[in-house]
């Protein structure tokens, strides 16, 4: 029973489910909303286990003193710092503007805010040379695809046009003709494949997610 | 070790400080380069021209700082465009964070159209939560948005907020714009707002999110699209606002043509070293 019970809870809720989506009235559409709900409260739980989990390997770092363990200080003295400021003050008053004002909020825009904005900003310098080490025109195809992204990168910025004036539209018209048809072949075929994967997973054919026995 | 190794095992830290130079110089000592529009933005464009004062608009903020500076220029000038026709501004978030960037926007323009009023002319409701793809949030604000947000982002109930009386659901609302950087986002939007309730839909993305909404844009899901920095520069030309779109774009002209020139050094290196090869074979 260990493993036919979470099957057939499967396979009820997303028959409701799929019902739910043609027939919105009663009772389907309450029980979608509950279960929807129940989703959420879930997902608190699993936020609540990745937090703990967090605490505790960054804890074992710094009690066997591990390579690095001083980043794990930082990180649970921010985390405590900010969970502190969050539960104490909350999102803030309401001001003028919509704006929240309190610690917690300066925390997030001249913290939070500043520092994840560079984190992704790294990915120019790391792009710039990955592109100089790997980009290599070593087959036809390769070389296809190094015009077509050459083309693209001159064609979307304004000093294209300074170089040679047709540049914009060639590059609009790889985006609009063999960049859409490549990724509608993808969005079809991605969305044909879950569909078969979740058919599976709702008939007890696919029982990976249940773990072994 | 001759030339063709040396230039082949550069030094990374050199095209790091290449890199640095070429986006911080623009920058500094910007070249005013124009901006030519193109179609998806000019029929965003359009479109919000069409609408009448009073007319509602929801903008969902489903990006997150990391995004910011790419997405935020698109929303700061979209956020002025609606004001400036006189709409109100519902706004949604199917990404925790959305509901901080919400409140920078409103902030920004409170400085520009003093007489917007929380409440009023604009709300934040907060963060939707829900399952991945956003399908479920997307569904509960399409049908029956006190149900999904019984409260704004500050507590106050639903029935207190005078923007959102009338409005049932965001499918009885002009327009929905999503400003995204993954999931959920624009597919979710798209999928169950527009298939399913006629939604008009527009979007924002990330220049590396932008290449897969292009189907959505031809088959007219999408009533107009924004990619990247550029689109944020080209809808700013379009509303005549200067804002930090235009000013990274002389920026990202000169690190475009830096990449573009790395890699076709490395590989007139690379060819280099194969006849080499073949001439000492």
């Amino acid at each position: 029973m260990k493993r036919e019970i979470p099957l057939m809870m499967t396979f009820i809720i997303g028959v409701v489910l799929i019902i739910q989506f043609f027939v919105p009235h009663r009772p389907f559409g309450v029980l979608k909303s509950t279960f929807a709900n129940w989703t959420n409260i879930i997902a608190v739980f699993a936020i609540l286990l990745g937090i703990l989990s967090l605490l505790k390997v960054h804890g074992e770092k710094i009690s066997r003193r591990a390579e690095g363990w001083y980043y794990s200080v930082v990180l649970i003295f921010a985390f405590a710092i900010t969970a502190f400021f969050g539960l104490s003050f909350g999102l803030g008053e309401k001001v003028a503007g919509g704006e929240m004002r309190n610690p917690f909020f300066f925390i997030y825009k001249y913290g939070f805010v500043p520092l994840q904005g560079t984190m992704f900003s790294l990915l120019a310098f790391f792009v710039a040379s990955a592109a100089y080490r790997a980009f290599r025109a070593r087959t036809f195809e390769a070389t296809l695809l190094l015009m077509a992204a050459f083309l693209v990168m001159l064609g979307r910025v304004p000093i294209s046009q300074k170089i040679w004036g047709k540049l914009p539209y060639i590059a609009e018209w790889i985006m609009k003709v063999p960049n859409m048809a490549g990724q509608r072949a993808i969005l079809i075929g991605a969305a044909l494949g879950m569909i078969s994967a979740s058919l599976r997973i709702l008939l007890g054919l696919e029982r990976e997610h249940l773990g072994r026995d | 070790m001759n030339l063709l190794q040396i230039l082949q095992n550069i030094d990374r830290r050199i095209i790091y400080v290449l890199m640095f130079l070429s986006v911080i110089v623009p920058l500094v000592k910007p070249l005013g380069l124009p901006i030519q529009t193109t179609a998806p933005a000019e029929n965003f464009y359009d479109y919000i021209e069409t609408l009448k004062p009073g007319d509602k608009v929801a903008l969902s903020f489903d990006y997150d700082p990391a995004s910011r500076p790419e997405v935020h220029p698109m929303a700061l000038a979209l956020a002025y465009h609606c004001f400036r026709k006189k709409l109100k501004i519902i706004a949604p978030s199917l990404w925790p964070v959305g509901p901080s960037l919400a409140a920078e926007i409103f902030h920004d323009m409170k400085k520009e159209f003093p007489h917007l009023k929380y409440g009023v002319d604009f709300v934040n409701l907060g963060y939707i939560s829900g399952p991945t793809q956003g399908v479920s949030q997307v569904e509960s604000l399409c049908t029956d948005l006190k149900d999904a947000r019984p409260v704004d982002v500050h507590g106050t109930p639903y029935d207190e907020l005078p923007i959102l009386k009338g409005v049932k659901g965001l499918k009885d609302i002009r327009l929905v714009i999503s400003l995204s950087a993954g999931d959920p986002g624009i597919p979710g939007w798209v999928q169950i707002a527009n298939a399913r309730y006629g939604v008009k839909i527009g979007g924002g993305a990330t220049a590396v999110q932008a290449p897969q909404f292009y189907p959505y844009i031809q088959s007219g899901q999408l009533i107009g699209f924004l990619g990247g920095l550029r689109g944020a520069a080209e809808y700013e030309t379009l509303v005549g606002r200067k804002g930090t779109g235009m000013a990274g774009m002389d920026a990202q002209s000169f690190a475009h043509i830096l990449i573009i020139l790395l890699i076709v050094m490395a590989n007139v290196l690379f060819f280099l070293e194969k006849q080499q090869a073949k001439w000492k074979g």
